[in-house]
């Protein structure tokens, strides 16, 4: 758990790297955001904060007079008032007309956010551990978006970049001034999907379907991130959209459709062994590295190690099933949707050939391909 | 002045407790002569009304809002 | 005054003092050594959970990971919460309430001294299964302090279990410590000690009091059903088996709000005490403060799902309780509307409590302030399980109820010591506590709304600058609570002798005895000084 000193020290010296890049960077508030609704959220932020910030100022002003005038070393005398019901009813009564004041606009805000109907576009977000995977329902396009910062920053081996830990291998293409319409739910535990530029942050929750809604104005990329404890890599899993115009969103689905074809005829080849290592060990650091580590040994008590283990040293079915079907009751997920069959069968290639476990054989693509066909178009479970 | 609070007065001390501003001539009062089970059950009464009265707040403004 | 002393040591004369060696402590019935431990142990806790703050802070210095894993990260933020909940601020008000309860109404001990000694001696048993998860395989909780399931249930390490039944222990623990309190406030007051007289600390924990026994309950049942979940098949919070996570959390927070109460309350009760004896005027509005402490009372148990805007409620849900939330913010003015009332036109002097006093005041009202914002549901979709929140409630916690605490263990330390402090290093303590608790938790307001998620080991790099200031104010704060420590065995052990009266100021029964106060004391029921009557 902890890692050596030589290292923090080694941090220590990055420290110059990254704060010229970000020295001017002093955020402090909010932002105003790209839509109409955070725009009004902004103002609501705005508005209690100001009205906040008189209360102080008249609050602490009366509170540093009396502890500057009336003070004993000053040769106050106490007086021995200890009670004004009707100051105190007064000063009672102008908090709650504030308050009234500020529940009107607030209460307009909310209405407007929850009115989900007449949505052009449905995008179904489901949260994984740790992960997101987007469903475009009426496109018949998935994918997962899974955090793409090489693991090398995150160890401080190598410069962080820009948008250290905002980065992701597939951003979430949304046409701006379309009305689109979240639905929200989660595969294991509560994520929360936060893109604080469009004011949207609902829980992912499992077994339910919760539903958010927005309007994008300004074309561009917005980045966020799980908000919800959702255990170990919770801070690594960030949410990233790219707002284009509806004519770039168009062409971006085609091609997207297109890639997926290419990406299922490819299962149909002949791979070799090194093929398949290479493309597994990619698939393995970015989809099962977070639990069984680089080094496939895992943590002991939470995630067993696949180093020398039964499962992957033993009966390729068992090792196939484990992998597309996960093991319930544990955090170990079903992959069979969340990978193609390639990189299903190269990543299991590669846990059976890596780090000293050495079987030699391929499981091929085209018989993962074959496993997977009766699930193809069902809901996942 | 009788001793036992009649009932407003009971009332009127409940609901500042609410408001969380009293005299100290009623709080005085209340603690002379009352009994406190009175005001537990006035209390109890006013809670679920208040929780009502924000139940109707809540509909009106959603009605104004036209949902 | 001094009459009082004479028949005390003359009442006290013949009975016994206390037992030899560690006897003593095991068996003790005396609610000043349940007190006195009380107060060691929560002290103990403070320092075990402030070392868990320094650890995320370190980690948290800058972006990347550096010294802890996220998994061991996650266990840090979950036990630093639950350690400071449970460990440090609520023991340190039973123990405040040990000491000072039967001294203020004139009671001889508390109601029920066996039972009290039960309910300490529940709590060491309790943190060290809790701590002692940190050592197990898959290690300690680290599914936050609010423990959400199903990530605490079907998703948790094995040692789950073990903190399920810890919580048990500090909820039976806490009852008993409630139904103690409240029988010694009702029962045991002197004669002529009406509830009208009573001292505002005595007040709020009375009212505390009720609200422990009323939602600790609610805390035995939620762990129960998780217990259920994990080992019984039953499915409560598994929506695949027909239950629903979000109910895990209006539970929770049914008891999680009022809880936050629980570590408020007692706090307006000591800042009520002391800002009348420096400003040696009496407290302004004593009515209004007692009706404001019922009213939040009340209120609190109509707001939590206010904990709970983005999980989908109802618009109808989400405006029933943003409106009664904001409500709140009504009472909690009157309060300090009213302390600042009391200084107003007195005569203030600055001794170290009365500084730790005015920096509640100022400091509780800012996380007031943040308070109030998060109250606004359609903004709270910014703000929520983020730094800002962070913020919100570490202001209303360290300079809010352990601040509280500090200033009335300043306050009362000539009562139970027998001598005064050493102001200057009162003073030290104070400005270093001041300086660092603010450049701690005011950036964390400022990353919160540049959008840094809570509960996060690593961050990007915008968050950077902001971060940095906060651990160096972290450490800042954590080391300068060693004075502390030093201050307090400073004046164990020696120090200008104290008066029966410590603070000129200061009234009440406490203040007629002598200090140190006596092991027995109000054998007999006192008769109330002129002030009192």
């Amino acid at each position: 758990m902890v890692r050596t000193i030589i290292t923090t020290i080694g941090s220590g010296l990055g420290l110059t790297l990254y704060s010229t890049a970000t020295l001017a960077d002093w955020t402090v508030n909010l932002t105003p955001g790209v839509t109409d609704v955070s725009r009004s959220v902004f103002d609501l932020h705005m508005t209690i904060f100001w009205i906040c910030v008189a209360i102080a100022l008249v609050v602490f002003g009366v509170m540093f007079w009396s502890i500057f005038h009336h003070r004993k070393s000053r040769g106050a005398q106490a007086h021995h008032f200890h009670e004004n019901t009707l100051v105190e009813v007064i000063w009672t009564l102008i908090p709650i007309v504030i308050l009234v004041a500020m529940a009107i606009p607030a209460t307009a805000t909310l209405v407007d956010m929850y009115d989900t109907d007449e949505a052009e576009l449905d995008i179904q977000i489901t949260g994984y551990q740790w992960k997101w995977r987007y469903d475009y329902l009426d496109h018949d396009l998935t994918f997962f978006s899974n955090l793409s910062t090489p693991r090398e920053q995150i160890s401080n081996e190598a410069d962080k970049q820009e948008h250290y830990l905002l980065e992701v291998d597939r951003h979430l293409v949304l046409p701006v001034d379309t009305r689109i319409r979240f639905l929200l739910t989660s595969n294991d535990v509560i994520h929360s999907w936060w893109v604080p530029a469009l004011a949207v942050k609902k829980d992912a929750i499992p077994g339910f379907i919760n539903d958010a809604w927005t309007v994008i104005n300004e074309p561009g990329i917005y980045r966020g991130q799980c908000a919800e404890l959702c255990g170990k890599d919770h801070g690594f899993m960030p949410v990233v959209v790219e707002a284009v115009s509806r004519a770039e969103f168009q062409q971006w689905l085609a091609d997207a459709r297109a890639a997926e074809q290419a990406e299922a005829a490819a299962a149909e080849r002949v791979w070799t062994l090194d093929e398949l290592m290479q493309q597994g060990e990619q698939v393995y650091l970015r989809a099962c590295a977070a639990c069984h580590l680089p080094n496939g040994e895992g943590v002991p008590g939470a995630f067993p190690a696949l180093k020398g283990s039964a499962i992957t040293l033993g009966d390729v079915g068992a090792h196939i099933d484990i992998v597309l079907n996960g093991k319930s009751g544990t955090a170990m997920q079903a992959f069979r949707d969340q990978l193609s069959a390639t990189e299903l069968a190269a990543v299991i290639t590669y846990e059976r050939n890596a780090w000293g476990n050495s079987l030699g054989e391929a499981v091929s693509p085209a018989q993962i391909a074959r496993l997977l066909q009766p699930a193809t178009g069902e809901a996942e479970q | 002045m009788s001793d036992q609070p009649n009932f407003w007065q009971t009332l009127l001390s409940v609901l500042s407790s609410f408001f969380g501003v009293q005299s100290e001539r009623n709080r005085e009062r209340d603690f002379r002569h009352g009994r406190p089970i009175h005001y537990i059950l006035t209390g109890l009464l006013m809670a679920t009304l208040f929780v009502l009265g924000v139940i109707l707040l809540v509909r009106w403004a959603l009605s104004l809002a036209g949902i | 005054m001094s009459t009082l002393d004479t028949t005390m040591a003359t009442e006290t004369g013949g009975h016994h003092g206390p037992a030899k060696g560690i006897g003593r402590w095991l068996f003790t019935t005396n609610h000043k050594d349940i007190g006195s431990m009380y107060l060691w142990f929560s002290l103990l806790m403070f320092f075990l959970g402030g070392c868990m703050a320094l650890m995320i802070r370190a980690e948290l210095f800058q972006p990347g990971l550096q010294l802890v894993e996220p998994g061991f990260f996650n266990q840090m933020t979950t036990m630093h919460g639950l350690i400071m909940v449970f460990g440090a601020v609520m023991p340190a008000f039973v123990g405040l309430a040990n000491w000072m309860v039967p001294m203020m109404i004139g009671a001889p001990d508390m109601a029920l001294p066996r039972m009290n000694n039960w309910s300490f001696w529940i709590l060491p048993f309790a943190f060290a299964m809790l701590v002692s998860t940190l050592f197990m395989d898959g290690g300690a909780p680290n599914f936050g302090w609010t423990f959400y399931a199903p990530l605490s249930t079907t998703y948790a390490p094995p040692s789950v279990t073990y903190f399920i039944f810890a919580v048990h222990m500090m909820g039976i623990s806490s009852i008993m410590g409630a139904i103690n309190i409240i029988a010694t406030i009702l029962n045991m007051r002197a004669p002529g000690m009406t509830m009208m007289k009573l001292p505002l600390f005595c007040w709020t924990w009375l009212i505390t009091a009720f609200l422990l026994i009323a939602v600790m309950p609610v805390l035995a049942g939620v762990v129960t059903m998780m217990l259920m979940d994990i080992h019984f098949g039953t499915s409560f919070f598994d929506a695949a088996g027909g239950g629903d996570p979000v109910l895990f959390q209006h539970v929770f927070w049914f008891f999680g709000h009022p809880e936050v109460y629980i570590m408020i309350l007692p706090a307006f009760g000591i800042i009520s005490q002391i800002i009348p004896t420096f400003a040696r005027k009496r407290l302004f509005g004593y009515a209004s403060m007692v009706y404001a402490t019922a009213s939040i009372a009340i209120l609190s148990f109509l707001v939590w799902a206010h904990h709970m805007f983005t999980v989908g409620l109802p618009l109808a849900g989400e405006l029933f309780f943003m409106f009664a939330t904001m409500l709140i913010a009504v009472p909690t003015g009157v309060k300090v509307f009213n302390w600042v009332a009391t200084m107003f036109r007195g005569s203030m002097t600055f001794e170290t409590p009365m500084l730790f006093a005015l920096a509640f005041v100022v400091l509780f009202t800012i996380g007031g302030f943040s308070g109030l914002m998060l109250a606004i549901a359609p903004v709270d979709f910014q703000y929520h399980d983020t730094y800002f929140v962070v913020a919100h409630f570490h202001y209303v916690l360290v300079p809010g109820a352990v601040f509280a605490i500090m200033a009335g263990v300043y306050y009362w330390l000539p009562k139970w010591t027998g001598h005064m402090l050493n102001e200057r290093m009162g003073r030290l303590h104070f400005w270093l506590s001041f300086i660092g608790v603010n450049v701690t938790f005011f950036p964390m307001h400022f990353i919160g709304l540049a959008g840094m998620p809570r509960r996060i080991p690593d961050y990007a790099l915008q968050f950077a600058d902001f971060n940095m200031v906060a651990t160096l104010g972290a450490f800042l704060f954590g080391f300068s609570q060693l004075v502390f420590l030093w201050n307090v065995i400073a004046c164990v052990r020696g120090g200008r002798k104290a008066e029966a009266r410590a603070w000129e100021g200061a009234e009440g029964l406490e203040w007629e005895v002598a200090s140190p106060a006596p092991y027995h004391t109000f054998a007999t029921p006192p008769k109330l000084p002129e002030s009192l009557r």
